[in-house]
């Protein structure tokens, strides 16, 4: 397996690049899945804790706000080990770990908040995925702010008033949807 | 009163009046319900506008489901490993006694030591096209519709699921040449968890097709490496010779 450094793994992970992601996977989600296995939960939990982890660091180099000053593997462990902890809290579990073999650093910077932000709109994403592919479309456009008479042509519609119409329907049931979800309340 | 919601999409819309809007404003500031409803439908478009990390999460649920399907499919494997082993011994001391000439012992060995595999089918959906055909080529390996198999698992490409259970239903339809060129695509990857298995496969159909030399040589490394196969390839070397 080819070796990547931290900085080749972080431009992995800004380009979504397969090979390099796969290569995190490999590499680093085997601790993640000890940890979180170890810890009151199961391999869905430690799959979806590593999920939300590389999201979160894409979202802060976005931000410009990712700064690691320890090795790729303490950092994404330490991300995981904090949403882990607060699932715990969560679920109501009491929160000290009982298996903690690996190095990890205190996070400083706002990643709780950004963990928390990351997963509602994990959630919001989620569902806009199972909408149709009409109203995907519809709501994407409107997004952009192209104007409801081009999204009416594009769309075979037969006027702006009903790509808007269109428009409003598709998102109060992606609303209604994400509502109607178990995990919404937790994540308010 | 109750405020009406959809005021707010039209409020985010700028498609209210100046009183509508001042009205919706002042809601918002002193309304935590009616401003909690503008915070979600605010975030839920920001959400949407994140069209890179929607990517990613698909890259993600990708890797994650390709990765999880190898190990179950090998502790599928080691699980039945010790019973195929036990008939494979019978079957090697019983059949060696009536092998004939070289090309049968090799076909011989091919048949005592061919068993055909289970076709692990799995529940998870992280991505519901992939999985959806995977599934159905390993529906039909299992039903032995080897035929139909081979047609879905030669449309799926780049997985290493998908071509070891091609390489397997070509031995069943005794195309043992297409069969080494699926377990080839998988040796030529990086060390992965179809090696041993896709190394062993690949050495009974150089047997099977007359490439004893290659084959024995295969099996010597399979025998002096730490491969499930250990053992068999060293009962294998000692009937060949």
């Amino acid at each position: 397996m080819t070796e990547y450094n931290v900085e080749e793994i972080i431009e992995g992970i800004r380009q979504n690049d397969v090979v390099r992601l796969d290569y995190v996977y490999k590499k680093f989600y085997p601790q993640i899945k000890f940890f979180v296995t170890s810890n009151s939960g199961d391999e869905d939990d430690a799959q979806d804790i590593f999920q939300e982890a590389i999201v979160i660091i894409f979202n802060k180099l976005k931000q410009n706000q990712l700064q690691i000053s320890c090795t790729f593997k303490t950092y994404l462990y330490s991300v995981c080990r904090l949403l882990w902890l607060k699932q715990l809290e969560k679920r109501k579990i009491k929160n000290e770990l009982s298996i903690e073999k690996n190095d990890y650093i205190e996070l400083t910077d706002k990643t709780e908040e950004l963990g928390d932000r990351t997963e509602r709109f994990g959630l919001y994403q989620e569902y806009f995925k199972k909408l149709s592919e009409d109203c995907r479309k519809v709501l994407e456009m409107s997004l952009e702010k192209i104007p409801y008479k081009k999204i009416a042509v594009i769309m075979g519609y037969k006027s702006d008033k009903y790509a808007k119409k269109r428009k409003y329907q598709c998102k109060e049931k992606l609303i209604n949807s994400i509502k109607s979800d178990p995990k919404f309340k937790e994540l308010l | 009163m109750k405020k009406p919601f959809e005021l707010i999409e039209k409020y985010i819309e700028g498609d209210l009046d100046s009183s509508s809007k001042a009205e919706v404003e002042k809601w918002i500031s002193q309304d935590k319900e009616f401003a909690s409803e503008y915070r979600l439908r605010l975030e839920v478009n920001q959400a949407l506008e994140q069209k890179e990390v929607m990517q990613l999460r698909a890259t993600l649920k990708d890797i994650i489901l390709r990765n999880a399907q190898q190990p179950n499919v090998i502790h599928l494997f080691k699980r039945n490993w010790h019973l195929v082993a036990a008939s494979i011994t019978v079957l090697l001391v019983v059949g060696s006694v009536y092998l004939g000439n070289r090309r049968s012992t090799d076909s011989g060995l091919f048949n005592s030591y061919y068993n055909k595999e289970n076709a692990y089918v799995s529940t998870r959906s992280h991505n519901a096209n992939f999985q959806e055909n995977l599934q159905a080529a390993l529906q039909k390996y299992e039903l032995d519709e080897y035929d139909s198999a081979i047609i879905l698992l030669e449309d799926i490409n780049d997985n290493l699921v998908a071509d070891y259970y091609l390489g397997l239903a070509y031995i069943e339809v005794e195309e043992y040449e297409k069969a080494m060129l699926s377990f080839d695509r998988i040796l030529n990857e990086d060390s992965n968890l179809f090696e041993e298995q896709a190394e062993w496969y690949n050495a009974l159909c150089m047997l099977k097709v007359g490439q004893t030399e290659d084959a024995m040589q295969v099996f010597e490394n399979i025998s002096e490496s730490n491969s499930l196969y250990k053992e068999d390839a060293q009962k294998i070397l000692e009937a060949i010779k």
